[in-house]
């Protein structure tokens, strides 16, 4: 086999999946690579990483270069880098190069086989494919996404090269034309933002939108009714490292858990001896909530928010960062029957202390109201 | 009761075709004549027990779309 490209590697990587590097130099020859990036101030580029690669005749060396971008890996955005392969023993005068976009978030190992089997990839599958569903969700990869109205959240999605329409009710409610992007951007759409002022324009309350290019249908985003009120929500990042929500349904019931309290040693000069003093023990706060009727997909859903590091309780307004778990037989059930899964929300934080949270009681509320009708009713009671 | 999940069909969230004749029923329903389409949209796009009387109250017509969920549009 001769050997014309010394560099191979491709240039759309996620930051979260292997990065493989072929590199050759020649028959027992060692060179020096390196990762750059160029930025604006002096001395115009930042070598990220630095390193050294040996190759016999005919073979490439194979290098994972993923861990060199591993905070990259957990957050939804992009980043362009250049790999350099040295070709002679200089100081980086005469090199090989190849572009490297970096984008955040990673695949399954199930989903990389069946991409491989089909002799294709990520990008051009699924996120740089307009007549694909290319939005950063992982409720499904499907052609309908259906999101429930309380947990609609901005669906982003990385717009170089990309152009389609949204349309609903035969109208075209948002162009979007990327086609001669120069650089990559990570775009957002609100599709709640998008249905109102499409209202307050036409008249129409629409909750269906069609995304489509000029030759073909590619997907639709469908707004599903909400049945019930809600004021607990999950919030996480999902495996592209974008924020999304799942809403709790039903009362979050509380059921702490207090640690054995352990002991310690102190000197006692009363009795002259050591004797156990208790330590302050510690309470785990966990709740119990319903994540409401779920369906097969919405449930894999529920899924990608459990092997999140990143995970949310909204309560009331307020933001605690959370571990979950849940009875996985009852989450991956395939009957086809909506499945109400029961999950167990713990705070991250343990506590020996505790301080109550300043909560006004319906009392309160009453009698400030009551308060603020003599006032603003009859002003002078009060002066 | 109109809004409903069944199998795996999801129901989609309220669509009119008309806003203006919701918004003169939602005057009525709530008795109240100075309500906005602004203060409707905040209504109808957020669920509560009284949107869904609401919607019972209006006239309703369900629509299976590409068998994989249902449209449901007030006109």
């Amino acid at each position: 086999m001769a050997i014309t490209q010394p560099l191979l590697i491709s240039e759309l990587n996620l930051a979260g999946n292997p990065i493989i590097a072929k590199l050759y130099c020649g028959d027992n020859v060692s060179r020096r690579w390196r990762i750059i990036k160029y930025i604006e101030a002096d001395p115009f580029i930042q070598v990220i990483y630095e390193g050294s690669v040996f190759t016999t005749l005919d073979t490439y060396a194979e290098i994972d270069i993923a861990s060199i971008f591993e905070e990259l890996k957990s957050i939804s955005g992009i980043s362009v880098f250049e790999f350099q392969l040295n070709n002679d023993d200089g100081n980086f005068t005469n090199y090989s190069t190849q572009a490297l976009s970096i984008y955040g978030g990673g695949i399954s190992k199930l989903l990389q086989r069946k991409l491989a089997k089909m002799n294709t990839n990520i990008f051009t599958w699924k996120l740089k494919d307009n007549t694909a569903n290319f939005l950063l969700s992982t409720r499904t990869n499907n052609d309908v996404l259906a999101v429930p109205e309380n947990e609609l959240v901005p669906f982003g999605f990385y717009a170089k090269g990309l152009k389609f329409y949204i349309k609903s009710d035969g109208d075209t409610v948002a162009t979007f034309d990327h086609l001669l992007d120069q650089d990559e951007s990570l775009l957002y759409i609100d599709f709640a933002a998008l249905r109102e002022s499409y209202a307050g324009s036409t008249n129409k309350l629409v909750s269906v939108f069609d995304i489509v290019t000029d030759t073909s249908y590619s997907f639709s985003v469908v707004i599903i009714a909400a049945t019930e009120q809600t004021e607990y929500f999950l919030k996480f990042r999902n495996s592209w490292g974008e924020l999304e929500q799942i809403a709790l349904y039903g009362l979050l019931s509380f059921s702490p858990t207090i640690s054995e309290a352990t002991t310690v040693s102190k000197w006692d000069p009363q009795v002259n001896e050591f004797v156990d003093r208790a330590n302050r023990p510690s309470i785990s706060n966990i709740y119990t909530a319903n994540s409401g009727c779920r369906s097969e997909s919405d449930r894999l859903f529920i899924i990608d928010m459990l092997l999140s590091d990143t995970k949310i309780l909204i309560a009331n307004g307020d933001e605690y960062e959370v571990k979950v778990t849940a009875e996985l037989p009852g989450v991956v059930s395939n009957a086809g029957i909506p499945v109400n899964v029961t999950l167990n929300i713990e705070l991250i934080d343990k506590d020996p202390y505790y301080g109550d949270l300043k909560v006004e009681s319906a009392y309160q509320v009453l009698t400030k109201t009551t308060l603020e009708n003599i006032t603003s009713g009859d002003a002078d009671i009060l002066v | 009761m109109i809004l409903q999940q069944h199998k795996n069909i999801a129901i989609t969230a309220p669509q009119f075709m008309d806003m203006v004749s919701a918004l003169v029923s939602y005057r009525s329903f709530k008795n109240d004549y100075t309500l906005t389409m602004a203060n409707f949209i905040s209504f109808i796009t957020q669920p509560s027990a009284d949107r869904a009387n609401f919607l019972e109250l209006f006239n309703a017509s369900v629509i299976i779309r590409n068998n994989s969920y249902a449209k449901v549009i007030y006109s």
